[in-house]
């Protein structure tokens, strides 16, 4: 048999193999969904819940990007309080002679106002021009839009546990002059309350940015004003000396200044915090998330034309 | 059943509001309608992307949108996937939908093609575990084994797409919808996308498709739908909507002076020559079966194209040709005396040569003519009249490919096919 005739042979053999069978799965179920413009917020609640792996897998490629493509990853999330109370203790504690009616260390003092205030903010420059950074999606495929800016906010939140180690081993270091008693479980229902307001500014100012860009640009001089009418690097009752109806307006205005104020009091101080003035910041914080879920949910049905 | 309901739908777009504004361009406009003088501009400006459309999509139902660009097709699909809400009327879609717009199916630039396809995934509800079941299917499709590892920013558009693709028909959504995709890619995965839409089509997926590509429409599509200026032009049988289609977009007068212009060069050309002394072309026409003349004939049907000459001088043994080319020049047919029939010998002064096509087989089109008087053997003609003449075809019988074949077919009696079998055998 010549070299060519075994050459017919194997290509005829090739040719005898049956097909690979394409593996469609007949069996496959159907997608559940459904396609509904609804204006209530019951239906606009359940479709989130739905998407809650879409939320957690969004909030942890938020934090991937940060920590993973980043040289000094979860360092970033400490780095800017911590720099923050170094930079401010030197001035005020050393420069401007801040002391004793802050009621404990300045560091701790500071560093306790300093972390909050960083989730606040840092979810704000993340969440606001979120909206516009996810475009590309927005414009190709539905989802729950308060998917992004609500990442955002858990992302930051992520990043302000991690910075509460810190926080933690300040405790530590200045143990003889904290007071730890049960009043520090107050710190869980204040955190939710932050939570609450943070989410609802995000909502509000990210679908607010779609209609007018000048909010991205505005932000961070508000955010920055807001702050030093936040008793962050001051006690608040350095407000109360000067006023007692500007520290009632600056207190009940602001939850902000409520819940930073509060922070220290329960965890670091062993006291209850003013629970009058946490009861306005939990109503406002509440009144906050429902208005601006509600102007969000509007709002979204022209994003992708907007965007 | 009615997987989709549009209820009167409309999607109107204000120009000037394209696009989010700075509150300063806001305050302004506020200022300015309080002018009274300003105030009766406000509607001028509205742009209705679709109007007052009235759809029913029934579930398994395959249908394709035709129609110019800007007529409101992608819009359509946008607003069936949901990411653009109508300014009027009502959508109902009762199931979960699946898209493909524009090519990507909205992946993240800096996340690998793995992360893309898990995200896609729970953007449409499902859980890690069940894209975890179809992935290899996924990626064996898409033919993206090597890349999938890698951040989908250094994908190429045709990687983009085969992976968007991939995706999309492998989730099994109630309806699929696919924008132009058959359009990128090379042709090899061109025809595994259509073979795979024919696949889920058989399965009883609900699709809904976008193309310029007319065969692709005719072939795949139960029912299509003729988009222009945003609403529902046509409606009905793949064949007869794409007639109309190429009737009022393709065929449309512009569209054909637009092709019959592009000649100018050539045409001048020729002018200057020494073409049309000896003897010259009068006209080229076409006829229909029933012998009228038209400019518009369907696939498969009788066209007599007849050449209309003039001789200034004696010619003998002459040879008539017709070319047919598409609008980017290429040759598709050729109708002549030369080969087929006799010698035409000595030539009258002036008379007609008449070309018979009993099935003319040109896919559907416009195409440009050219005509040709020649002397048998010279290279020189008489007279060429290079696309002067314009020939429309219509969808009319079936084709699948690049021309109509004329047949016809039978089907033999039991006792000839045992013959034929039997007289096989004894040959060998």
């Amino acid at each position: 048999m010549s070299a060519t005739a075994v050459d017919k042979k194997v290509q005829s053999e090739a040719h005898l193999t049956p097909p690979i069978p394409h593996d469609v799965e007949h069996s496959d179920q159907e997608l559940k969904g459904n396609v509904e413009w609804s204006n209530s917020t019951f239906s606009h609640l359940k479709e989130l819940i739905n998407h809650r792996e879409l939320l957690q897998l969004v909030t942890e490629r938020e934090l991937k990007i940060r920590y993973k493509q980043t040289a000094l990853g979860a360092v970033w999330a400490v780095l800017q309080p911590l720099s923050l109370m170094l930079v401010f203790g030197l001035f005020f504690s050393y420069f401007a002679g801040m002391k004793g009616d802050t009621g404990m260390p300045y560091a701790l003092f500071s560093y306790t106002g300093l972390l909050a205030w960083t989730f606040f903010s840092t979810s704000m420059s993340f969440a606001i021009p979120s909206l516009i950074t996810n475009s590309y999606i927005i414009t190709k495929i539905y989802f729950p839009r308060e998917i992004i800016p609500l990442s955002c906010v858990l992302a930051a939140f992520f990043d302000f546990l991690v910075a509460s180690v810190i926080f933690i081993g300040l405790l530590i270091f200045y143990h003889d002059q904290v007071t730890i008693n049960w009043n520090a479980l107050f710190v869980l229902p204040v955190m939710l309350i932050q939570l609450i307001f943070t989410i609802g500014m995000g909502f509000l100012l990210s679908a607010f940015t779609v209609l007018y860009r000048d909010v991205r640009y505005a932000m961070p001089l508000v955010i920055q004003i807001w702050m030093f009418a936040t008793p962050i690097l001051y006690p608040a009752s350095r407000v109360r000396d000067k006023s007692e109806a500007l520290y009632t307006a600056y207190m009940t205005l602001n939850p902000m200044a409520v819940i930073i104020d509060s922070y220290r009091k329960c965890v670091v101080q062993g006291l209850t915090p003013d629970l009058k003035l946490l009861g306005i910041a939990t109503a406002i914080s509440l009144f906050l998330l429902w208005g601006s879920y509600k102007y969000f949910k509007h709002l979204e049905r022209e994003f992708a034309d907007l965007v | 059943m009615s997987i989709v309901v549009l209820d009167r739908v409309s999607k109107k777009y204000r120009l000037s509001r394209l696009g989010s504004k700075s509150i300063r361009e806001e305050l302004a406009r506020v200022t300015k309608n309080l002018l009274p003088s300003s105030r009766g501009l406000a509607g001028t400006d509205e742009f209705f992307a679709l109007k007052e459309v009235d759809l029913e999509i029934k579930r398994g139902e395959t249908i394709g949108f035709i129609g110019p660009n800007g007529s409101g097709k992608s819009t359509l699909l946008k607003l069936l996937a949901r990411i653009i809400y109508p300014s009027e009327g009502k959508i109902e879609v009762n199931g979960s939908v699946a898209s493909l717009i524009e090519v990507g199916a909205g992946f993240h630039p800096e996340l690998t093609g793995r992360e893309n396809i898990y995200l896609y995934g729970s953007i449409m509800g499902m859980k890690k575990a069940e894209v975890a079941k179809k992935f290899d299917q996924i990626v064996a499709f898409s033919e993206m084994e090597k890349f999938i590892d890698t951040p989908v920013k250094r994908y190429s558009s045709g990687m983009y797409v085969r992976l968007g693709f991939a995706v999309a028909a492998h989730i099994h959504p109630s309806v699929l919808l696919v924008d132009e995709v058959l359009a990128v890619g090379d042709a090899n995965f061109q025809s595994k996308c259509q073979q795979r839409i024919e696949e889920l089509r058989r399965d009883g997926m609900t699709i809904a498709f976008v193309s310029h590509d007319m065969p692709a429409v005719e072939r795949l599509c139960d029912r299509v739908v003729f988009l222009s200026k945003g609403e529902v032009r046509a409606s009905g049988k793949p064949q007869e909507v794409i007639s109309v289609y190429y009737n009022e977009v393709l065929f449309a007068k512009k569209a054909t002076a637009q092709i019959a212009q592009n000649n100018t060069g050539l045409a001048i050309e020729t002018k200057t020559s020494l073409y049309g002394q000896d003897a010259e072309i009068i006209s080229v026409k076409f006829h229909n079966g029933d012998g009228q003349e038209t400019d518009t004939i369907s696939t498969g049907d009788k066209l007599i194209a007849r050449i209309h000459y003039k001789t200034y001088s004696a010619i003998e043994d002459p040879i008539f040709e017709m070319l047919f080319y598409s609008p980017d020049d290429r040759l598709y047919s050729h109708l002549t005396t030369a080969i087929n029939g006799p010698e035409i010998g000595v030539l009258p002064d002036e008379g007609i040569i008449e070309f018979d096509c009993s099935e003319f087989g040109l896919t559907p089109g416009i195409y440009k003519v050219d005509g040709i008087f020649s002397k048998r053997g010279s290279v020189a003609p008489y007279d060429l009249k290079p696309r002067q003449y314009i020939l429309k075809v219509l969808p009319g019988k079936s084709v699948r490919g690049m021309f109509y074949t004329p047949q016809q077919w039978r089907m033999l009696p039991p006792s000839e096919s045992v013959n034929v079998q039997s007289a096989d055998t004894n040959f060998m």
